[in-house]
């Protein structure tokens, strides 16, 4: 059997629990080509061979026996270097965490994927301590663009996006507190899922902004998100913000077509500020859904209150070690770190009534739509190194303002689909929110699926890999 | 905002004591930008109109 890391995550599990192959067999060739590919594209920063062989051992055994291996049966994935994984250091991308004990367990969702049975290869590339946008790492090296290693995977899930769009795990799962996950996903051509805040719990994981902070998985195919999303899903007291909630599995409806679902374009805010490519994206995606109609969307100031409170929950969780550890951080983040120690309490309280305020907004246009598209980031993968882009004629810094289009939305915990187009002649993808009212990210996957179907996104392994 | 123009460099100066952190000279810059940019920023939340009874987003569950 060869070429079975490339399958997506349905199709490895359907292979295993039919015995097509068998799990063993997966995790090596996932173990080889990680082997072959991660030295030059630097998603990894451990991989955890021995232990996901013998997963892989347990899923054949189960099989054998003739006992259900789970839905995700031999299926392999990696994890962002946030979530704790048993007998690792959970580094978040820092060199100032590698002096911490390692994790004593994993964190809830890597053990809701193995109960599933997935497999876990290892720990994923970051931005430090997730406050990045680039997915460069002054500690680790930068993960690389599959499709053009010498571009940015974007982040702070970096890694994630490297992994997935290379074809060395068919899922990974990441983080996005402003965009972590829908950035990657645009720049490295893959599909995202940043679900409802408070969907999946963050149990076990190195937290950024409490407010803020979303898990979710990466994936070549919507079914994988899906799949993934109903695996993880249920509540965890551990987590104050997981909803109690019981949800319905989305992988049955993900099929289920986009007949009466009512979509618009998201204008104003969404249709400015940023390069040609990422609008002619979203009138890609329109045409393929025979969308007309645009809302106007003001989220200038939700975008500016995310930021703010970015700023100050994340200097008050590194606080002391900006005291004590402020030479070991990357200057990129321990810069606006300390800044952001030293912004008004009254800007942060304003900035906290205001999400309040936009989620009520937002959800009077969700009575009369039930999606609605905007871009994923302003412009494709930036150059490695690159600091500063010019929009509208305006210079501004990349690592911010990578996230533009993000940031608001996660800022009120919608859920969001990032779908990967591509054009003929350009040899990177950029990506295109589909976002739905919270706890719907079926709808979000219906329309991501119907996309994918009609071959309008797709997220092939990268050739250059 | 009104009066003075934003002074990045005596806002680092009189907070650093308060919040316990040195700045050494080559943070200064990078923070002076950043703080610069929050405050660019900030004027957008600012502006924006609130009544007096609207509440945060947190919700604490006792």
């Amino acid at each position: 059997m060869t070429g079975l890391a490339s399958l997506t995550a349905a199709q490895i599990a359907a292979g295993v629990r039919g015995r097509k192959f068998t799990a063993i067999e997966v995790m090596a060739q996932t173990l080889d080509q990680i082997s072959n590919l991660d030295p030059r594209l630097n998603a990894f920063t451990a991989v955890a061979a021995e232990r996901a062989m013998a997963k892989a051992a347990e899923v054949d055994a189960l099989v054998a026996a003739e006992k259900d291996p789970g839905p995700l049966a031999g299926v392999p994935f990696a994890a962002k270097n946030l979530f704790d994984i048993e007998g690792v250091v959970t580094l978040a991308g820092s060199k100032i965490n590698r002096d911490n004990s390692p994790a004593a367990a994993d964190a809830t969702l890597v053990a809701r994927m193995e109960a599933a049975g997935a497999i876990l290869t290892g720990a994923l590339n970051m931005g430090e301590y997730a406050y990045d946008f680039t997915g460069e790492n002054i500690h680790y090296g930068p993960s690389r663009n599959p499709h053009s290693p010498e571009h940015m995977s974007g982040g702070s899930s970096g890694g994630c996006g490297t992994a997935v769009a290379a074809g060395m795990v068919p899922l990974a799962l990441g983080s996005d507190t402003n965009g972590s996950i829908r950035v990657p996903s645009s720049l490295c051509g893959i599909f995202g899922l940043k679900p409802t805040y408070g969907r999946l719990p963050r149990t076990g994981t190195f937290p950024f902004v409490d407010s803020l902070d979303h898990l979710g998985p990466f994936a070549r195919s919507t079914e994988d998100l899906a799949l993934s999303l109903d695996a993880m899903s249920g509540a965890d007291a551990a987590d104050p913000t997981s909803s109690p909630e019981m949800f319905a599995p989305v992988a049955p409806l993900v099929k289920t077509g986009i007949g009466g679902l009512r979509i618009a374009k998201a204008g104003g805010y969404f249709a400015t500020g940023g390069h040609a490519e990422a609008f002619e994206a979203v009138e890609r995606i329109a045409a393929a859904l025979d969308v007309t109609g645009t809302v106007a969307i003001d989220a200038k100031a939700a975008r500016g209150a995310a930021y703010l409170i970015t700023m100050a929950e994340g200097a008050s969780l590194h606080l002391e070690r900006l005291r004590s550890r402020h030479a070991d951080f990357d200057p990129d983040v321990r810069d606006r770190l300390i800044a952001g120690a030293m912004i008004p309490g009254a800007w942060v309280a304003k900035a906290q009534k205001l999400r309040r305020a936009f989620r009520d907004r937002m959800m009077d246009v969700f009575k009369n739509v039930d999606a609605l598209i905007a871009p994923a980031t302003p412009c494709r993968a930036p150059r490695i190194g690159q600091r500063v882009m010019t929009i509208d004629g305006v210079e501004m810094p990349v690592r911010p303002n990578l996230g533009l289009f993000t940031q608001p939305i996660s800022f009120i915990g919608f859920p969001v689909v990032s779908v990967p187009v591509w054009t003929e002649g350009e040899q990177l993808p950029i990506g295109v929110q589909i976002i739905a009212a919270p706890w719907r990210e079926d709808i979000a996957l219906r329309i991501a699926h119907h996309l994918e179907a009609a071959g309008v996104v797709r997220a092939p392994v990268a050739v250059e890999a | 905002m009104n009066g003075e123009p934003f002074d990045p460099q005596r806002l680092i100066d009189a907070m650093a004591p308060l919040v316990g952190l040195e700045i050494a000279a080559e943070y200064r810059p990078g923070v002076a930008a950043h703080l610069t940019a929050a405050h660019r920023i900030a004027q957008d939340v600012l502006a924006a109109e609130l009544d007096d009874d609207a509440e945060q987003a947190p919700v604490y569950r006792p």
